[in-house]
């Protein structure tokens, strides 16, 4: 049996993968060739990058984490202008970080091929917010390719380095959430050799200042105007849009909606009564094959199937508004904008507007009901946690008992914004001490009339991407708040990897090792109080917070240092050490004593380690299968009820 | 036949991806397509996973397939933690066939109020009453009795599953995407639960 990596990056064409769209999307920029691979991690995109970056990638050379995705783009622009072939991967709110130098290179254009990959989030399943990317491209003129299936999304990412070429524009991919985590089968195409740099050359079209800048923005409105109004006819149609004329009502979809139109008219026995007409390119809308469609069929009915705010329909009203089309548009007032559209809304919401003749009704029943009788059960949802043995648990069980609920707790990205703790606000990235430092202005010293502490946290990733400017002005205005850094060595929500900080690690395959040190940027930011802290002391830890939680003496760093358990695990597990805790006795195992234990619940329903289980008599044990050895729990128990087990001693 | 409609669920930890993807790479050598999704949660450990599976057992490879189904059509389903399948409850009905760990976890949520989580039975009248199809075991526990291990306790059910789709997918389609270890399991769940 072939491993999947090796089927994976076989250069023939006609090999049957079974992928993820995020996988689906790596193959594609494989099969074109591409030169240099950029991301700063962001879930659901991170698995086009691990792929690309495995130990068996041909491209694995030229994979590299940026710090942020602002730097990262222009990275990849400098590339692409060089003459190479760039690929970028980032989530939607990458793009916002992203978005000024995006606007730029629309101006500037590209040389080699630049394709940027957006995981977007409807549902915001894996993210902060589901702002809808694709309306970037209305102000950048970006165009943007969304792949129906998954063998499209491989030749789609291929082909977009190719059209970029062609314009001589940078092309965005989009995917939802919902379709990169999808797994579905798809068709290798050829893998063509690594389009790498030729070298750079000169150019009055990269300076966009003055008549310049006028200048290069008339012409990307004509590159955007002969996308819009030259039928499709590049590389076998690969920007074709699929077109089934059945009469009836036209039916608009983008990317995995197509599919979701398609089977429910199979469904509902309707699939030759109506029309499809679903672009891979949804900006910009291509009017000429839109023309097209409109003259085969004088449609009465329209109805547009899209997540998120209606960017297809925007653009098809101002379409028929300039070409006197008129017709009844079903969009956003029956699709919702807010949430993931699932598969029974839009088939429901279909049912109604075709079958039923409803149109007024929109609400998306499902279209079988079970009944919700006695005994029925409602699923509770299962809070995001942190793993047995994480730091941060330990760190926020710390934090709890010195701060109220009334206090301030800029919450920030990354792991450290799952429960049990819950921050006075969770936003975008590098939210936690900036937003607290506006608070803290507010507030002023002694914490206002409520007396509130303001303390906040930033993860060592985050304080990389775009906490250090934050830090410096903090520092300068010595904002009265307690920043508190958790540096576990790791981008860990993200599938741990590497930081500027993680311990010495050739961070970039050809780059050479590097571990910078946060307390000596602190120092050099002229930070005045910086401490540093490990969470598995928990005692030591306390004591620390006990001496400056209520300090007003302006601004505090904390380090919080322990490294992601998990990695330290892996790790240690590989060079068989011990995996305790420093500074805690050598045990192996932990177990809580019948006897001993009060049944407080400290450990079971405030700590929360998800290794602790109840049983039916309702007493606790240590789950060993899952237990990672950390030996917190033991610290925490007020009865001294959790021991090193016996099996522990002698060894 | 026609569209099969497979759900997976459990906890982050105890394999449903991995799981799935075997059944997929069975599926696809079988049926030539498969489509579906991974829900991979927002937690790093424990929170709610799944995959969804689904596959044309008619040969009609021009029909295409929504990642997603519609309500009620779910065909079968694995429950590596009992609770998670009520997430799915709208998806199944009496065409539904459920396998299902009798395990339970807490949600940490729960735990935090220090209040009580549905018991095994209680989630077992409730799958009867919609599916009346619900088999169970305490898969988990024969696992560490077994194979030495309680996350064996997956390819144990995949192996019950295969058992139950007939002819849909046997013994022999899986044996090409797994290891000889991991066939063992899943042969011992086929044959001995
Ligand atoms: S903290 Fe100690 S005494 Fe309290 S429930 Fe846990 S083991 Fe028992
Ligand atoms: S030692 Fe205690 S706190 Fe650490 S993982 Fe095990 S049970 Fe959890």
């Amino acid at each position: 049996m072939k491993s999947a990596a090796e089927d994976f990056f076989t250069i023939h064409a006609g090999r049957r993968l079974v992928l993820s769209a995020a996988g689906a999307a790596a193959r594609g920029a494989y099969e074109a060739g591409a030169g240099l691979v950029l991301t700063y991690p962001g879930s659901p995109v991170v698995e086009t990058f691990d792929l690309l970056a495995s130990p068996e990638s041909p491209l694995k050379s030229r994979c590299r984490i940026i710090i942020n995705e602002h730097v990262a783009y222009h990275q990849a622009l400098g590339y692409s202008l060089a003459g190479g072939r760039s690929f970028l991967i980032m989530k939607h709110v990458g793009v916002n970080v992203a978005s000024d130098p995006m606007h730029y290179s629309a101006y500037t254009g590209v040389n080699g091929g630049m394709v940027i990959l957006v995981g977007s989030d409807p549902g915001a399943n894996c993210s902060t917010g589901e702002f809808d990317v694709r309306f970037y491209s209305l102000h950048t003129h970006i165009p943007i390719l969304e792949p129906r299936d998954f063998g499209e999304t491989v030749a789609a990412t291929r082909n977009a380095f190719e059209i970029s070429e062609r314009y001589k524009l940078p092309v965005m991919v989009v995917i939802p959430s919902a379709f990169c985590y999808g797994v579905g089968s798809a068709q290798s195409g050829e893998a063509a050799p690594v389009k790498t740099a030729p070298g750079f050359v000169n150019s009055p079209d990269y300076t966009c200042v003055g008549a310049f800048a006028v200048k290069r923005h008339e012409a990307l409105m004509d590159k955007i105007s002969r996308l819009q109004n030259v039928f499709p006819d590049f590389e076998s149609d690969a920007l074709k849009p699929d077109f089934i004329n059945n009469g009836g009502a036209l039916i608009m979809a983008s990317g995995i909606y197509r599919d979701y139109a398609h089977e429910a008219l199979f469904e509902l026995g309707l699939s030759r009564n109506h029309s499809i007409y679903s672009p891979l390119a949804t900006y910009p809308l291509n009017h000429a094959s839109l023309l097209k469609a409109f003259t085969a069929e004088e449609y009465k009915k329209i109805i547009i199937i899209e997540d998120l705010e209606g960017f297809l329909e925007t653009q098809l009203c101002g379409f028929m508004t300039q070409n006197k089309i008129t017709a009844e548009i079903f969009g956003k007032n029956y699709f919702k904008c807010a949430g993931e559209l699932k598969y029974p809304e839009v088939k429901n919401i279909l049912k109604r507007l075709l079958e039923d003749g409803d149109p007024l009704c929109c609400e998306g029943a499902p279209s079988v009901s079970i009944s919700r009788g006695e005994g029925f059960l409602e699923p509770v949802m299962r809070e995001g946690t942190f793993c047995p043995g994480c730091p941060h648990r330990a760190f926020f069980y710390a934090l709890n008992k010195y701060i109220s609920p009334e206090d301030v707790l800029g919450g920030d990205i990354g792991c450290s914004s799952l429960p049990p703790h819950f921050s006075s606000w969770l936003t975008c990235m590098n939210s936690g001490a900036s937003i607290a430092s506006g608070v803290a202005l507010a507030n002023g010293r002694g914490g206002g009339a409520k007396k509130q502490k303001v303390v906040s946290l930033i993860g060592d990733s985050t304080f990389f991407h775009g906490g250090l400017q934050t830090i410096m002005e903090c520092a300068a205005s010595d904002s009265n708040q307690i920043c508190f850094i958790l540096d576990n060595g790791w981008t860990a929500m993200t599938g741990h990897q590497p930081t500027f900080n993680t311990r010495p690690f050739q961070r970039q395959a050809d780059g050479a090792p590097q571990a910078l040190s946060i307390k000596k940027i602190l120092e050099s930011f002229g930070v005045k109080r910086i401490y540093e802290a490990d969470p598995y002391r928990i005692n030591k830890f306390k004591a620390l917070l006990n001496e400056i939680i209520d300090s007003e003496d302006g601004f505090s760093a904390v380090i919080v240092k322990r490294e992601c358990r998990l990695q330290a695990k892996k790790r240690k597990d590989s060079r068989n050490e011990k995996p305790i805790a420093e500074g805690l006795e050598p045990a192996e195992t932990f177990e809580i004593i019948k006897g001993r234990c009060a049944g407080c619940n400290e450990c079971y329903s405030v700590f929360t380690c998800p290794a602790i289980f109840k049983n039916e008599e309702g007493e606790l044990y240590i789950n060993q299968d899952i237990c990672v050895k950390c030996g917190v729990c033991r610290q925490i128990c007020p009865n001294g009820a959790i021991c090193k087990s016996e099996s522990s001693y002698g060894r | 036949m026609g569209v099969k409609n497979i759900i997976i669920t459990g906890i982050g930890g105890q394999g449903v991806l991995y799981l799935s993807s075997l059944l997929r790479r069975a599926l696809v050598e079988k049926y030539g397509a498969v489509t579906g999704y991974d829900v991979r949660g927002g937690a790093q450990r424990l929170g709610h996973v799944a995959s969804i599976i689904r596959f044309e057992d008619s040969g009609d490879a021009a029909r295409r397939l929504a990642i997603d189904f519609d309500d009620g059509a779910c065909d079968f389903a694995l429950a590596l933690e009992a609770s998670e399948l009520l997430k799915f409850n709208a998806k199944l009905s009496s065409r539904s066939l459920a396998i299902s760990d009798e395990f339970i976890i807490n949600p940490t949520n729960i735990r935090r109020r220090d209040g009580t989580y549905y018991g095994f039975e209680a989630i077992k009248r409730h799958f009867m009453a919609i599916t009346g199809k619900f088999v169970h075991a305490n898969f988990r526990g024969e696992a560490a009795k077994k194979f030495n291990g309680p996350l064996s306790a997956n390819l144990i059910m995949l192996g019950r599953l295969l058992k139950e789709t007939g002819a849909l997918l046997g013994l022999e389609d899986i044996e090409t995407a797994c290891n000889e270890e991991e066939f063992k399991i899943i042969k011992y769940g086929f044959e001995a639960i």
